[in-house]
């Protein structure tokens, strides 16, 4: 339905106007001024939480400053993002080093212990400032702080799904590994990187929830997305040991802290069903220099941490994780090992053999695995690909994604010389870096790899490869495949 | 039906009237049982003897002018049954909006449907939220299946055990779906209870796409259902947050002052109540008893466990460890229930089917091996005054392969096997327990080495 209202159509929801609506309320539009006091409960309960709000998205944490000193502006990266927006605040004051200090509730203390000094601050700040009747101004600010801040971070979380690369395409070591030989989190990350349309999904609910909290108009919904998807994310951290549940938990925070602020009003309405006139305080930039200074910063900042954020990840390498050099040509598949030679002697195959492979891969990029019943220390970080002293992604052989928490393939990295057709090889593992094989190879046909050289245990090995073509049910689309070995 | 504010019958706008004739008849033949099999299904129920499986199929109805077996799985053609309710739902709505042209507006009959919806929602997503609250749809993957390799699962069985590993995470989610079942059962909190349904089943319903789990058409259902009742207060909200303007609560307060509707209303309660309470209760049941995916006779006593073959002998030769060889078997799984997997360079027909549904054979009872390549997995029947198992190949593709075995422990660790296999001829396998470390089961929080 429609009123005429001064010559002009006002279209009207047939569902909210059900009650006749008077021509002030029709042309009331957003109330500048509130006025009104806070109550001292309102009050003390906002100076703790600006405090804390604070301290977990203003530029409190040394580490922001040491990367703002020593980032390396000449190699522009995306992870220049995360170094800005997620890494700004909570400053680490306390550390635990038991396994509760990393996995469990003790890694909360530090959270807790800003808690505790914003409660601090704030009776100070109490006792100091008695004389004043509400924070309205403050209050607009820091929401405007908290926005950006997690609004940035998680945009950039976001791209990095929204266009797939943070969870990968399975490597042909991984399709050929048992489930029981990797780690949790590993099976939680993998399970995403074979769907990278669901990755996509992912990230765009991200950069949705993210993007929301850019703009004043949507930041409630943003608060909402953020509450749920982050408390979600920081769960999961939880349930499969994947070690960001406090970012995550921290964003989840943020995100009901912001939506505290339309909460009131949408429970009135929709739960007490009562009429509301949200009043809202907008401080007045009506100079010049205000008016051109606001506008600049938005664009600067949309244009760094969403335009130039979105480039660089959609221009940046998919592949960061997995080394960059490619593998020797023709090479790439999984092998049978049809026969081993050591020191001359031909040893058959068998699963308890510790120096006798098994299963060999090459990747489609520099790195070849294969299995020999001979326990490894295993790398359970996350295998980070980059370096956040020197900034940038790490060479080759220190892209630990693949290996890292998974038992069963020895890793090795390898340089190929071209001319004496040689594949020099080191173990990735960084407890067994000194493993090394100097190993020539011969192509013979299409399918036959041969090996021989001296291999980690300088003792000389002769191997012949065969590979066998395969398909792999969790890559194909279902029903593509219906036999398999 | 009255309700309390006269100016609620303000007329609504011809497209408003058209839209919502189609989506009442739409819903209501999606949502009310009106297919005579949701009721040859409910009266072959035995309530004596209930199992939480009768009462989920019920939640999960919807019409079939088409049998969802003969229709494709995946894709847009799976949608079939949409179809025809859209077609029937268009054909009303003209017929309708050509007989009732004197009507100015449904709100009435608007909250009858949003009634429908809500329960019908409700049911359906808390009967999800209890099987999950329970782990009963995923249970923990099984010891042959964790001695699978990634890539010879379908990507639905990655995502089912990606879960199953984590039946905290499940229980967690299940809780999710039950408090916002509960939240549209209330009218006031249905559109928080609708947001987190749009927003969760809106997730899995992308999960649903793209590993090919399915369950879409059903998903997509339940998110529609959500994203309509959201439509309700959508504009309120939009227009409180976003225009930041005056906005008019819901005047609309059913009136339930004649006796026959507040008994209704009563006994509508009262129903679904005890049907949440029912259904809670036998998913209970069921978890506390043997999954129903799982085989229900207990394998052979002190048998668990993964055993490498030691050695082979096929008609009397020892066949030496092979990854390649036919016959020669690899390694072999004693389950915690009487099924025996075994790992044996010959190919497999997959099962294709999610493995999902009660069956009384354990023979029947294909989950482990639904989805899922790399081992061959056989039901057996063990004899132990005989000291005999008769072993019959799980896979319907395959069910023609028997083994008759004799067994014998000499000692805890080993296992001997001796018999004849699905060619007739004679085997002989020794198997070594094997008692390893596992990265799964040890964690990431300590160093190991493994």
């Amino acid at each position: 339905m429609s009123l005429q209202e001064n010559g002009r159509e006002i279209i009207l929801d047939p569902i909210t106007t059900f009650e006749p609506a008077s021509k002030e309320t029709i042309l009331n539009s957003t109330t500048i001024q509130q006025p009104g006091e806070w109550t001292e409960y309102e009050k003390i309960a906002f100076r703790i939480v600006f405090v804390f709000a604070l301290f977990l998205s203003g530029p409190t944490s040394p580490h922001w400053y040491e990367n703002l000193v020593n980032y390396n502006w000449s190699h522009l990266h995306w992870q220049m993002l995360y170094a800005f927006t997620a890494e700004i605040g909570s400053p680490k004051i306390v550390n635990i080093s038991t396994e509760s200090g990393k996995w469990g509730l003790a890694s909360y203390a530090n959270i807790a212990v800003l808690l505790l000094i914003s409660a601090v601050i704030g009776g100070i700040w109490s006792y100091f400032d008695r004389g004043k009747k509400e924070y309205r101004n403050l209050y607009y600010w820091i929401r405007v702080l908290v926005r950006y801040q997690v609004g940035f971070s998680l945009v950039a979380w976001g791209f990095r799904k929204l266009i797939p690369m943070q969870m990968i395409w399975p490597p042909t070591n991984l399709l050929n590994t048992a489930l029981i030989n990797m780690q949790e989190q590993k099976l939680y990350w993998q399970s995403v990187g074979i769907v990278p349309n669901y990755e996509s999904f992912l990230g765009l609910a991200e950069v949705l929830a993210g993007g929301f909290l850019l703009f004043r108009k949507t930041t409630a919904l943003g608060g909402a997305l953020t509450l749920v998807v982050l408390g979600n994310v920081a769960i999961a951290n939880h349930v499969y040991d994947g070690s960001v549940h406090i970012p995550s938990f921290t964003y989840a925070v943020l995100g009901a802290i912001i939506l505290w602020y339309d909460f009131p009003y949408i429970w009135k309405l929709l739960v007490k069903e009562e009429d509301v006139t949200p009043v809202h305080y907008y401080p007045v930039l009506d100079k010049n220099w205000q008016k051109y200074g606001r506008l600049g910063l938005k664009t600067i900042g949309l244009g760094i941490f969403v335009g130039l954020g979105f480039y660089l990840h959609a221009s940046g390498d998919l592949k960061y994780r997995l080394p960059e050099a490619v593998a020797l040509e023709g090479a790439p598949g999984y092998y049978h090992v049809s026969e081993f030679k050591l020191n001359n002697k031909i040893l058959p195959y068998s699963p308890s053999d510790s120096v006798r492979w098994q299963d060999v891969v090459f990747e489609k990029w520099a790195t070849m695995t294969f299995k020999v019943n001979r326990p490894e220390k295993i790398d359970q970080s996350n295998g980070p690909a980059f370096d956040n002293v020197k900034g940038g992604v790490k060479p080759d052989i220190e892209r630990g994604w693949e290996s890292a928490g998974l038992a069963g393939p020895h890793f090795f990295y390898y340089k190929i010389d071209p001319e004496k057709q040689i594949l020099y090889m080191q173990n990735k593992n960084p407890e067994y870096k000194h493993e090394k094989q100097v190993l020539h190879y011969e192509k013979v046909g299409d399918k036959r790899l041969i090996l021989s050289g001296t291999n980690e245990f300088s003792d000389s090995i002769r191997v012949v490869l065969d590979r066998v073509e395969k398909e792999y049910p969790v890559t194909t689309k279902r029903g593509g495949v219906t036999v398999t070995e | 039906m009255s309700y309390s504010d006269t100016s609620l019958s303000a007329p609504w706008s011809n497209t408003e009237k058209i839209a919502f004739r189609f989506f009442f008849i739409f819903f209501i033949l999606l949502v009310v049982p009106l297919d005579w099999k949701f009721y040859r299904d409910l009266f072959s129920i035995n309530w004596l003897n209930l199992h939480f499986y009768d009462l989920l199929n019920l939640t999960r109805y919807s019409p079939q002018f088409f049998a969802e077996e003969t229709l494709p799985k995946f894709g847009i053609g799976s949608f079939a049954n949409w179809g025809i309710v859209i077609i029937i739902a268009a054909i009303g709505t003209a017929v309708w909006s050509f007989v009732d042209k004197s009507k100015t507006e449904y709100t009435t009959l608007y909250y009858w449907l949003r009634v429908a919806l809500r329960y019908r929602l409700a049911l359906g997503i808390i009967a999800y939220g209890f099987i999950k609250l329970f782990p009963l749809q995923l249970p923990f993957p099984s010891l042959s299946n964790l001695h699978t390799n990634y890539g010879d699962f379908f990507a639905w069985k990655i995502y089912y055990h990606t879960h199953a590993i984590a039946p905290k995470y499940v229980s967690f989610l299940g809780a999710v779906e039950i408090f916002a079942g509960l939240l549209i059962l209330n009218r006031k909190t249905t559109t928080f209870g609708a947001g987190l349904i749009a927003g969760f089943t809106g997730n899995v319903l992308a999960a649903n796409f793209a590993y090919q789990i399915g369950e879409q058409v059903y998903g997509a259902l339940l998110v529609l259902m959500a994203v309509f009742l959201l439509a309700y207060d959508g504009p309120r909200l939009f227009r409180l947050l976003f225009l930041e303007k005056r906005t008019i609560a819901n005047k609309f307060i059913p009136d339930f002052s004649e006796k026959w509707l507040s008994s209704l209303r009563l006994g509508l309660k009262v129903a679904a109540f005890t049907f949440v309470i029912l259904f809670g209760y036998q998913s209970y049941a069921g978890y506390k008893g043997q999954n129903y995916l799982i085989p229900k006779t207990p394998g052979l006593a002190g048998s668990y466990g993964y055993y490498n073959v030691r050695e082979f002998k096929l008609n009397n030769q020892i066949i030496p460890y092979s990854l390649t060889d036919k016959n020669r078997w690899q390694n072999v799984i004693f389950e915690k229930w009487s099924t025996l997997s075994v790992k044996v360079a010959r190919p497999i027909k997959l099962d294709m089917t999610n493995g999902e549904g009660v069956h009384e054979d354990d023979l029947d009872r294909n989950f482990e091996l639904a989805g899922v390549g790399g081992r061959h997995y056989f039901y057996y029947h063990a004899d132990t005054l005989a000291h005999t198992l008769s072993l019959q190949n799980k896979n319907l593709n395959h069910r023609n392969e028997k083994l008759l075995l004799t067994y014998s422990f000499p000692t805890d660790s080993t296992l001997l096997l001796a018999g004849i296999n699905e060619n007739r001829d004679s085997i002989h396998v020794v198997l070594d327990k094997v008692n390893k470390k596992y990265m799964m089961l040890e964690g990431r929080r300590k160093p190991v080495k493994l």
